[in-house]
């Protein structure tokens, strides 16, 4: 099978945005251009019937590829009893300390929580959109995207940050 | 402190910000797409392959790709194929390289079930080796290096993309990917090395990884037929077996290497748990009663050493086993007994 033109030129343009996206599904950039890569090798397969908006197509083997790895694979991650240190409100570069809150907690969700999040709030998708991409209804990626939402707000780390900063 | 949707997004914003793919991301995914199709070829096309038995070993330098890192040849020791055997295995190829830190390619036509692959540098180096899109490595130095096995289909030509790096660089390429990211982005460097390429039916255990057919010398398991095999790594998994004895009983023979340590298993209601690390290559065998003729399904979940010891008490095999870090890989086989 030849390499369709609009395939190479998909690839060139939409590389740097979908290698973003992969990296936010699973946070380590060697494995998101692994990601990456094997999702475009599926879609070049594919790329007969993905149509004129490749889009959609790509973030939903991005993503089911993903929680298929994060299935088999080990992801080196240990929970550890003890908390990391955590930010002095005065300190001139909490902000900075606060994003880091914020994205170590988002790291915790559900992989396809957070896959719900990255396709709604990063890739700023319609809620149909992205159940389209995850095969599910648009009740549930409503559901999906309030529960982890709420589990953002109820966040260990987010929660000693906000009691911290209230005292 | 409270945050905001928009909080959210900026996060997502920043912390990707950060990362490009690489220049030849396009070429990495032709090269993958052609690794695909070349194996598919391979497999339908084996019966063809046999004509190029005659050319036993060959070293091809392929073309660069866009941007692709640059393929060496090396040099083939022709007298090679006279030296003696080593262990029991005929020698096919030498050939030897003086860049570290750059790609060759490697084709070769096995003349036995069983190929062994063994590496000779110069300096402490670290051998990768890339076949099918799997990533290994062995160690190589003065005193020679670690041996690559492979199970060879005789007539089959086996290929595969061999690059020798520093040791003290060699913890870096954990992927496939990372290794291509690594020789593109490092200039190589002036080094010896070498393979040397065995091939033929390898009297020893080890030559042969668990579930593939064997030298006589290996346990038969059972004079009965084989109703089905599986083989996977010790994950904790559970995975489900199902067959249709045409006996009373069934045997069961599981083989584990590299780690894969014990197998909690229930088959018609009763659990087992198989320590298999011990008996090595040669596998356990396990005898169990079955209803005959009736579809039957075996439920079994393999651990690697690391893990904490099954115990039938807490394993009730309802779901995969949690906290396991993978290690080992294992092979079942089902036969009527």
């Amino acid at each position: 099978m030849r390499e369709r033109p609009d395939y190479a030129v998909y690839v060139t343009e939409r590389s740097p945005r979908l290698l973003r996206t992969a990296y936010l599904l699973c946070r380590d950039w060697g494995q998101a251009e692994d990601l990456l890569q094997t999702a475009l090798v599926k879609a070049w397969r594919a790329w007969r019937r993905v149509g004129d908006d490749p889009d959609p197509y790509v973030y939903r083997i991005l993503v089911n590829t993903h929680l298929s790895w994060a299935k088999r694979r080990w992801r080196g991650e240990r929970p550890t009893g003890t908390p990391p240190d955590r930010c002095d409100p005065a300190d001139a570069i909490g902000a900075a300390e606060d994003k880091a809150v914020l994205w170590a907690a988002l790291g915790r969700l559900p992989h396809r929580q957070r896959a719900t999040l990255v396709l709604r709030y990063f890739e700023d998708l319609t809620e149909p959109q992205v159940a389209a991409i995850l095969g599910c209804s648009v009740g549930t990626v409503k559901s999906q995207t309030s529960k982890a939402l709420a589990k953002l707000r109820v966040d260990p780390g987010i929660l000693a940050g906000s009691a911290q900063g209230g005292e | 402190m409270p945050y905001s949707l928009e909080d959210l997004t900026e996060v997502m914003e920043d912390r990707s910000a950060a990362g490009s793919p690489p220049p030849d991301m396009l070429a990495q995914v032709r090269r993958r797409v052609a690794r695909g199709r070349r194996r598919r070829a391979a497999v339908a096309g084996s019966a063809l392959a046999v004509a190029a038995s005659f050319f036993a070993v060959r070293q091809v330098a392929q073309p660069p790709a866009d941007s692709a890192p640059q393929v060496m040849t090396g040099a083939v020791n022709d007298a090679f194929a006279t030296s003696p055997p080593k262990e029991g295995l005929d020698p096919v190829r030498e050939v030897s390289y003086s860049a570290v830190g750059r790609k060759a390619h490697v084709r070769f036509t096995p003349t036995g079930p069983s190929s062994m692959i063994t590496y000779w540098c110069s300096a402490r180096l670290r051998v990768f080796h890339v076949r099918n899109g799997l990533l290994s490595s062995a160690g190589c130095g003065k005193d020679g290096g670690g041996a690559s096995y492979l199970d060879t289909t005789p007539g089959v030509p086996v290929a595969f993309d061999v690059v020798a790096l520093p040791a003290a660089a060699a913890r870096e390429p954990m992927s496939v990917v990372g290794l291509d990211r690594y020789v593109t982005s490092h200039d190589p460097v002036a080094g010896t090395w070498r393979l040397q390429i065995y091939s033929g039916q390898c009297p020893l255990q080890k030559c042969y990884r668990p579930g593939s057919v064997g030298p006589s010398d290996l346990p038969r398991p059972a004079a009965g037929e084989r109703l089905t095999q599986r083989a996977g790594t010790a994950d904790g998994r559970l995975r489900r077996v199902a067959f249709t004895p045409s006996g009373a009983g069934v045997r069961l023979h599981l083989t584990c290497a590299d780690g894969a340590a014990s197998a909690l298993l229930r088959l018609s209601g009763r659990l087992k748990i198989l320590g298999c690390r011990a008996a090595g290559s040669r596998g356990v065998l396990l005898d169990e009663q079955v209803e005959p003729g009736r579809r039957t399904e075996l439920r079994m979940s393999v651990v690697p050493g690391s893990a904490v010891p099954l115990d039938s008490a807490d394993t009730s095999l309802d779901g995969d086993i949690k906290g396991i870090e993978p290690a080992g890989t294992w092979a079942l086989e089902v036969y009527d007994l």
